[in-house]
């Protein structure tokens, strides 16, 4: 797991997530749920948190395809669920 | 005496007796269309869901201002003029539902299914239940493959999960895709089928995630938030969006025979062992000497020294948990500055094992919150020779009749035992102050 910031202006900004192609069961999204959980910088804006998804070797994962049911794929050690630019 | 053969259109000679009582001209203690004599009103004594706790206050799973169960503030006092609570403990529903098999409280919602299968709900906020708000239980219909279908329901802070038929159902607030649709970005106003999956077993839905087991071997599955590790998927990043197969490094995913979760957290049961994930800190909640997060299912269960096999079921609070095994007795871990352990000490147990509450063998359910609503408990209920007991901080719930302060030792909820099937729920409210709650049937 590797933590990183993301600078926002708003509370609702802290709704957004976003994918990783390669993890098709998991979302990411900030830490915090409030911005008074954020770190607020001098030009109103305010410093929020993500963590990514990280393996040191390969995982198997089962989960429930909502169409194709019982799909088991195995994702690569690596950094997963950096957000997109 | 006037003609009432015809009353507002009833023919009154149909109404042969009310509340048990002869109405017949000149019979009957009272006349209700003349509204002379006395009436006296009999009242239920068993099949009643009896609530405690909980203030109810606005924004919650509450009641309207002039209904009595408002009023009477919960437990404080002795109830007077209500429904039918003798002994003054509780306010009591407005209605009788006797059958109900399982009962279910959410913030805002609750559920039953009762014996024949049927779904039931009643709550303050259309958004996490089915059909229209209300103070008394109305019947779910419509929904799945049959009406008397239901088998599993779970409600929290702001969402249901139910099964029916071996399909899965939601209800509610999805942001952190504890709906396990495979997104965050719906809550869903009415109950929608999760996937096409027809072995569905059993469901629990928490504040932030879900759990349920899933085919004939009882396979656990999770989803939603994953920031405190409580999906038990060995990561506290972002959201488990679609049902996945929880964390099975140390155990076998099979045969899951008890399953529980609170805010940040949840224990597993399997072949009499017993497994804990979740966030940690200095409580040391799973009894396992260290205050480092689990962030996958862990064996937990040791007692002096070796890790017992024979349990049973699971009660995980914020800051400690409790184990019972097959033999009825009770082991605790963790913090107890509140006395959960109600054997009227505030000792804590923080040494890597569980440790014994006393020499009793009938203990058969604990609960901090069965909804995993609340980020701290603050009351603890046990089901123990089939009466209900209380410990705790009495200020946030009154659930017992007692002043204000910390009930150190076990003290009964209600001096009735509780109606066969043994059936009641303990969460908390949520709002300004987690204010704890408990439903049962007697």
């Amino acid at each position: 797991m590797a933590t990183y910031t993301a600078i926002i202006s708003t509370e609702g900004d802290l709704l957004e997530n976003w994918s990783d192609a390669n993890t098709p069961n998991f979302s990411f999204s900030y830490n915090e749920v409030e911005l008074s959980e954020c770190t607020e910088n001098a030009d109103g804006t305010y410093t929020a948190t993500y963590d990514t998804l990280e393996l040191s070797s390969s995982r198997e994962y089962t989960y429930i395809h909502s169409t194709n049911g019982e799909t088991t794929y195995t994702l690569s050690a690596g950094e997963y669920g950096i957000k997109p630019s | 005496m006037p003609d009432v053969s015809s009353y507002n259109g009833i023919d009154v000679g149909d109404i042969a007796s009310i509340n048990g009582q002869d109405i017949a001209s000149g019979e009957g203690a009272y006349n209700p269309v003349s509204d002379s004599g006395t009436y006296t009103e009999t009242v239920p004594t068993s099949g009643l869901i009896k609530y405690g706790g909980s203030r109810f206050h606005s924004g919650n799973l509450s009641f309207s201002s002039s209904d009595n169960i408002t009023r009477f503030q919960i437990g404080k006092s002795v109830v007077t003029n209500i429904s039918s609570d003798k002994d003054g403990t509780y306010p009591v529903a407005a209605e009788s539902k006797s059958d109900f098999t399982h009962i279910t409280y959410g913030r805002y919602a609750a559920f039953g299914i009762t014996s024949s299968g049927q779904l039931w709900e009643v709550g303050n906020s259309t958004s996490y239940m089915e059909g229209d708000t209300g103070t008394s239980f109305q019947q779910v219909t419509g929904i799945g493959d049959s009406d008397t279908g239901w088998t599993s329901v779970s409600s929290s802070y702001d969402g249901a999960l139910a099964i029916n038929s071996g399909k899965m159902y939601y209800v509610g607030a999805n942001g952190y895709g504890q709906a396990g649709t495979g997104s965050t970005s719906a809550s869903y106003g009415t109950f929608v089928q999760v996937g096409s999956a027809t072995d569905w077993q059993k469901v629990i839905r928490c504040r932030q995630w879900s759990m349920a087991t899933k085919t004939a071997s009882n396979v656990l599955y999770t989803c939603g938030r994953n920031y405190n590790y409580q999906t038990g998927q060995d990561t506290s990043s972002g959201n488990t969006t679609s049902w996945t197969a929880i964390n099975s490094d140390n155990f076998t995913n099979t045969g899951v025979t008890h399953f529980t979760g609170n805010y940040d957290g949840g224990i597993l049961i399997t072949g009499g062992e017993a497994y804990g994930w979740g966030d940690e800190d200095t409580n040391e909640r799973f009894g396992l000497n260290s205050s480092s997060n689990v962030q996958k299912p862990t064996a937990i269960g040791s007692v002096g020294g070796s890790v017992a096999t024979d349990w049973a079921s699971a009660a995980l609070g914020t800051q400690q948990s409790f184990l019972i095994n097959t033999s009825g007795e009770l082991f605790f871990a963790g913090e107890n500055n509140y006395g959960y352990t109600g054997d009227g000490s505030t000792t804590d147990a923080k040494a890597g094992n569980y440790v014994q509450v006393g020499s009793a063998t009938d203990y058969e359910r604990v609960a901090f919150d069965d909804a995993g609503g609340a980020s701290s408990n603050y009351s603890c209920i046990k089901q123990k020779g089939g009466k209900l007991y209380f410990t705790g901080i009495s200020y946030y719930g009154h659930i017992v009749d007692v002043s204000d302060g910390t009930v150190t030792t076990d003290t009964l909820v209600n001096s009735s035992s509780l109606a066969a099937g043994n059936v009641w729920t303990a969460t908390t409210q949520g709002g300004g102050s987690l204010t704890a709650f408990v439903a049962a049937i007697y």
